[in-house]
């Protein structure tokens, strides 16, 4: 009887001493590149005010309800998480404080909950507002990040939300890019003409950087994330420009007809389609932006390079075969491959950073669909799926998100998805058709 | 004894239980805990801000130069295509025929026999009025993507731009821009309407 219980007295120290140890050294790490990644819960406590409840306005308490709402929709952009309502937290989610010891963690791993962000505030000098994040590993439990902020004006909701998401992203994945880059796109505006707008990729800080009377077209960051390539189309002429974050534009004079599609090679220089020589052949400029090398000559169309990060991998469209196709080129191995064969009419190549996967548009019986092919296998998988017409992807700067064009609602809107063909979610643009997505290379 | 054996099974259910939930989630462990991250239990309130508050005030400002966006751009000085010469009356039969479209078929370039007749009419009339100059217009239809359709509208000016000079009519009489899928006749999402948008249209230089 006696040795009954002393057994399972040592199963039961076993089992606790493993499953603490476990529990203290495991390092919270979602690898997003590899298929099947389960999804992680988290829930976000409503902000918690740590000074005296007579300290604040209404005014500041409209702040912080506004950077809770912005946060947790960043949140919800990151299809590996699984964001639980507060609300729903059976037993309630009253906690003494924001930090570690003043937290009950047991209530949140009968709630299966894994991580637990909680958001302290107060008011610091000149009517500033201070906001402290903290996000737990509630199975350790221990910080898994700890961020403050002091806010001074309201636009910097985003701005904190998007610094600490950028860094949650970063700890949990290893990549970041998403909250702290920016998408450059074309929108048609009341007047008929096509203008250059950015913004963040949840469609933050929209701004328009060009007041043009005609079409702007294909716009294309530079990967220091300063210059915005673009071709202008006004009055009988095909104009190649490029915009600085100065503010200042550059009328690049290239022979021929037709420009199309620019693009910038990792170390800076413009490479583009030009009919100088009676075909759009691509094109690579050197620092003067003179002409330099022809990159592909052919009969056919050549157009809408694309580099990684290398600077070895140059994907483009080439109709060399009769209809337009994906080709690769490798500059090491001076070797090109045909990379598409799903379909007969592909076009709007973009190489992954890392220049493991490129993403295109191809036409099917029901419309344009985003297609993502693995350049190790070369196996091709459609990652959307309409309706109507999803074209003109572009990877963002972790190689992990990607934008696109679809009129999917009867109107062109951008679109964000992932490699592993996540919902595509709608980016707020405006009124008014959005096209043409460039995402920046570089977090900014 | 039975009980008590019963008692110790069920605690037992429920740690192996509780063990599974944990499992679930496939996060990598690593052997060795990461000290960072003990360390950082440990900060206060005050810790915490003391250190991240001037690196955070740093990315604030970082980021916040998306305001410094400012852009001076203006719209380009846009190059005169009309001639200041002297305005020569075209008869209205000619001018028609001048201005005649011609059209394509899906993701092609190649001129049928109807465009070819258009474009003989065209060259003669070229002939007769030596001084008047032709702005050939390629334009596409919806279906394609943007850039291939930009390059499919300047094979489809070159291509009438090139039969034209076969035709005898001197190079520099003609140039060639493509609209791509930019400026449709109609704005219809059908075969009618992709039809009619997949054309040539020739603008008249005085």
């Amino acid at each position: 009887m006696k040795r009954i219980g002393t057994i399972f007295l040592i199963i039961y120290l076993c089992i606790f001493i493993t499953n603490r140890t476990y529990a203290q050294n495991r390092v919270l790490h979602l690898n997003i590149y590899e298929p099947g990644q389960p999804k992680l819960n988290i829930t976000v406590i409503p902000p918690i005010f740590l000074g005296k409840q007579t300290d604040y306005t209404n005014a500041t308490k409209e702040i912080i309800d506004k950077f809770y709402t912005v946060f947790l929709n960043n949140l919800s952009y990151l299809p590996f998480l699984n964001v639980i309502d507060a609300n729903e937290i059976i037993g309630g989610i009253n906690i003494n404080g924001v930090t570690l010891n003043k937290i009950d963690f047991g209530k949140f791993i009968l709630n299966k909950i894994d991580l637990l962000i909680t958001i302290g505030w107060n008011i610091v000098e000149n009517r500033n507002l201070k906001i402290e994040i903290r996000c737990f590993d509630v199975y350790t439990p221990s910080l898994f990040l700890g961020k403050g902020y002091i806010l001074n004006k309201d636009e910097q909701t985003y701005l904190a939300a998007n610094k600490f998401c950028g860094l949650f992203m970063k700890k949990l994945t290893g990549k970041s890019g998403f909250f702290n880059s920016k998408i450059a796109y074309v929108k048609k505006l009341e007047d008929g003409s096509k203008n250059i707008f950015i913004s963040t990729p949840q469609g933050y800080f929209q701004k328009q950087i060009t007041f043009f009377k005609g079409i702007v077209l294909s716009p294309a960051w530079s990967w220091d994330g300063k210059k915005l390539a673009f071709t202008y189309l006004s009055n009988g002429h095909h104009k190649l420009l490029l915009w600085s974050i100065d503010g200042t534009l550059k009328d690049i004079f290239i022979p021929g007809n037709t420009i199309i599609s620019p693009s910038f090679t990792p170390n800076g220089r413009i490479c583009v389609s030009s009919d100088m020589k009676g075909n759009p052949d691509i094109y690579l400029l050197d620092e003067h932006f003179k002409v330099e090398k022809a990159l592909v000559n052919s009969w056919a169309i050549d157009i809408s390079p694309s580099f990684d990060r290398s600077g070895q991998k140059m994907v483009y469209v080439s109709s060399i075969y009769g209809n337009p196709n994906i080709f690769l080129y490798d500059f090491k191995a001076k070797k090109t491959i045909r990379i598409s064969y799903m379909g007969k009419y592909n076009t709007n190549p973009c190489i992954s950073d890392d220049g493991k996967y490129v993403v295109y548009s191809t036409l099917t019986e029901s419309g344009h669909r985003i297609v993502l092919c693995d350049l190790d296998t070369l196996e091709e998988k459609l990652i959307t799926n309409g309706p109507k017409n999803d074209e003109h992807p572009v990877f963002g700067p972790d190689g992990y998100f990607i934008a696109f064009t679809s009129n999917r609602t009867g109107i062109y809107k951008i679109y964000i998805t992932t490699k592993d063909a996540t919902l595509p979610r709608v980016v707020n643009t405006g009124n008014g058709e959005a096209t043409s997505v460039a995402w920046s290379k570089t977090p900014f | 004894m039975l009980k008590k054996v019963c008692f110790h099974l069920i605690g037992l259910l429920i740690i192996g239980f509780l063990m599974v939930g944990c499992a679930k989630k496939k996060i990598t462990s690593y052997p060795q805990a990461n000290t960072q991250e003990t360390k950082n239990t440990t900060l206060t309130q005050e810790d915490l801000t003391k250190k991240t508050t001037n690196n955070m005030k740093a990315g604030v400002t970082q980021n916040g130069k998306i305001d410094e966006y400012t852009v001076n751009s203006q719209e380009l000085n846009s190059e005169n295509v009309t001639s200041t010469s002297k305005k020569i009356v075209l008869p209205e039969n000619d001018k028609k025929e001048l201005k005649r479209m011609i059209h394509f078929a899906f993701d092609s370039y190649e001129l049928n026999s109807e465009a070819k007749d258009i474009l003989k009419k065209k060259a003669e009339v070229l002939l007769k009025y030596p001084s008047i100059k032709l702005i050939i217009e390629g334009h596409c239809d919806e279906r394609g993507t943007e850039e291939y359709n930009l390059a499919l509208g300047e094979r489809r000016a070159r291509a009438a731009y090139e039969y034209l000079i076969l035709l005898g009519i001197e190079a520099d009489r003609l140039s060639i821009v493509s609209y791509g899928e930019e400026r449709p006749l109609d704005p219809r999402h059908n075969e009618e309407a992709w039809a009619k948008n997949r054309r040539d249209e020739f603008k008249i230089i005085y």
